[in-house]
Order: C-alpha cells, then structure tokens, then sequence
C-alpha cells in the first residue's frame, strides 16, 4: 500500500472495531498498521521504540473507539493519537532526562546509537529529522512521508494550516543546513 | 556573491515555496540565486529532502508486529476486559456493605410507614397510633442511621429520607 492513498476503515471493520472484535483490530491494523509504525519510527528517538508505541498506539484505539464520535474521521482520531502517543512519550523522556538536555531542542544530540547510526545514507537522514523539534518533526513527516494534506495534519495535530506550513518550512530548511554542513565536514574530510 | 542577509532571504524564500514549483523567485533574489553557491547549495538540500523522505517511506513494521499486538490485546481478557472496558454499560457502584439487621429495621420501618399512610389516603381510620408509633421508631433510626457516615446513597438512607420528608408533612 502506498501512502498517498486516503486512508480509510470501512463502516464494517469500524462496528467491527466498537463491537471489540478481533476481527475490527486486525483490519484497523491492516489499513493504518505501517502508517502508525512510520509515524512512531520517524518520531520517537529511538527506531526500536516504534514496535512497542505502535502497538500501545493500537491498544489505546480500542480503549477509546467508544469515545470516537465521527465529528472528525477515523483516519485523523487515530492520526491524532498515534502522534500525540508519540509526543508524550518524547516529553516524559525529555522530563526524565531534563537535567542532560537542551530544553530547546528535546532531543538534538545523537544518542550513542545514533552516532553508530551515522554511517549510512537513510539511517543518517532519520538521525538529522530526529534532531527537529517534536512538533516540527511530526508536521514533516505527516507531509513528506504519510503524504498528508494540510487540512489532515491540521486536523490530526490540532493546529491552524498557516502553522502547519510554517512548521513545514522551518523544518525543510533546518534539514537542507544539517545536510549542507554534514556534507560540508565530509568534503573537508576528504581534502585532509 | 555571498551576502548574508540576501542569503537568509533567498533561503526562506525557497523553503517557504517548495509546495508550489510554479512559483517563481523576485528577480533581484534569483540574480543572487544564480550567482551564490552557498544559496546553490541550500537548493539542492532542499531539492533532495522528497527523495530522503521517499526512502523512510519504505519502513514497515516487522511481519510478526500484529501478532504481538494481538497476545496484548487478548492478555487482559482473563481478568479485567481493559482494552473493551469502555464499551461496557457501566455497573452501578457497589455501596458500603450495611450490617442485615440494619437492612432489617429499614424494611421494618418501611412496612410501618407505608402501613400507617394507607388510613390517611382511605379514610384516616386508627391512624394516631400507627403514626407515633411511627414517628418515635423513626427519630431513633434517624439518629442511629441517617447520619451514619456509613451509609451513603443506601436505599435504605433514601427510603429513611423519604420517611422523614412525610414525617414532616404530618
Ligand atoms: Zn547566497
């Protein structure tokens, strides 16, 4: 499945999902499964974090399918609360690390195995995105990576689309620097 | 070419522009553009950052995920219903567990009161009795019970309640 499909769970797996059937769960997880790992993946600090917070994020579904009322759609709920999983789990980390942390940017050091993670092309570019600010983080990869629309990820972070494209481009343009100055070092590397 | 604030400038503008490639920069912008490499260099950043994004694109959970998923969501079913709690009509809350003979005396006191209201509404025959009979055994379980810190919405505090609003009315 490809991301830029509009996401969505069919009126039976939905009263299937309500009616706590298995069934509900396993559909839910088959539309939205590698959606929600993404977002983990690409938010959490950690890659292994993102199996245990997409299934908390899944469990947290069925708990509350009771509260969902369709005001906005299923696809922006469940957006909604993976990424806000996502956030919390950054600000408790944060809190329980607050005294070795810039507050300003939560997580902008590499953890050791990130530094390891440096070495290849894709792994180093999720280390870059990992050291943008939670918010602007979740606004990039909502866009660049799930393909959302303003208008969904507005909906899903529960921010104003002005907002959504002014994360949008203070994040490209913090990403475009680290990989001019990472290019920048391995240049001069090479010259020496 | 390099100046730092026309640099910043030309830097935001094409951040800013990325959704929309049919915009065009100022001129006096796109001069600069074409004649700094530090602004070249930014674009082609810029430039490369769907194709990194597409590459995070191909991340998928571990085939095993669901499965794990499921034995969690499974897990609580033996004890407590945790992740369907919420769909569950909700039970009434137990009150705080009232002594039998309390339970007694209120049902008593009931039979008593509702016995002793009949004559009223047929015909007010040999209510007196019945009725200071009533009146005495209430103000003694009104004391003892009511104001019990014990009982807290019992039926039998509602129906003692209630006695006491007919009590007052006689
Ligand atoms: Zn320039």
């Amino acid at each position: 499945m490809t991301s830029n499909e509009t996401l969505t769970l069919d009126a039976n797996a939905l009263a299937s999902l309500r009616s706590g059937q298995a069934r509900g769960l396993e559909q839910c997880y088959r539309v939205y499964g590698a959606r929600v790992y993404r977002i983990c993946r690409n938010l959490l600090p950690q890659n292994t974090d993102a199996e245990d917070a997409t299934q908390e994020v899944f469990l947290k579904v069925m708990e509350r399918i009771g509260q969902f009322e369709g005001r906005a759609s299923f696809s922006t709920w469940l957006h909604r609360i993976a990424v806000n999983h996502c956030l919390n789990r950054i600000e408790k980390e944060r809190r329980r690390q607050t005294s070795a942390l810039d507050d300003s940017l939560p997580d902008s050091r590499p953890s050791p195995s990130e530094a390891s993670a440096l070495a290849e092309g894709n792994e180093r570019f999720e280390s870059f995105l990992r050291r943008l600010p939670p918010m602007q983080r979740a606004v990039l990869v909502l866009r660049e990576v799930e393909q959302m629309s303003y208008t969904e990820i507005s909906e899903a972070l529960e921010i104003p689309e002005g907002t959504v494209m002014s994360r949008l481009a203070r994040g490209r343009e913090r990403l475009a620097s680290m990989l001019i100055h990472r290019k920048g070092e391995s240049d001069s590397r090479c010259a020496s | 070419m390099k100046n730092d604030k026309t640099c910043g400038e030309v830097r935001e503008w094409l951040a800013n522009s990325r959704e929309d490639s049919s915009l065009r920069p100022p001129e006096r912008l796109a001069e600069h553009l074409s004649a700094c490499d530090n602004c070249h260099a930014y674009r082609d950043a810029l430039d490369a950052l769907p194709q990194l994004f597409g590459a995070l694109r191909r991340n998928q959970p571990p085939a095993d995920l669901f499965n794990r998923l499921q034995a969690k969501a499974n897990e609580p079913f033996q004890e407590e219903p945790r992740p369907f709690k919420n769909l569950e009509p909700a039970k009434p809350a137990a009150g705080p567990r009232v002594p039998l003979f309390l339970r007694a005396a209120a049902g008593l006191l009931g039979f008593f009161v509702v016995t002793a209201s009949l004559p009223e509404r047929t015909g007010k025959q040999q209510e007196q009795g019945v009725s200071s009979g009533t009146a005495e055994l209430f103000t003694q379980l009104d004391r003892d019970l009511l104001h019990s810190p014990r009982l807290d919405s019992t039926p039998e505090r509602e129906l003692l309640a209630h006695l006491n609003r007919l009590n007052e009315k006689k």
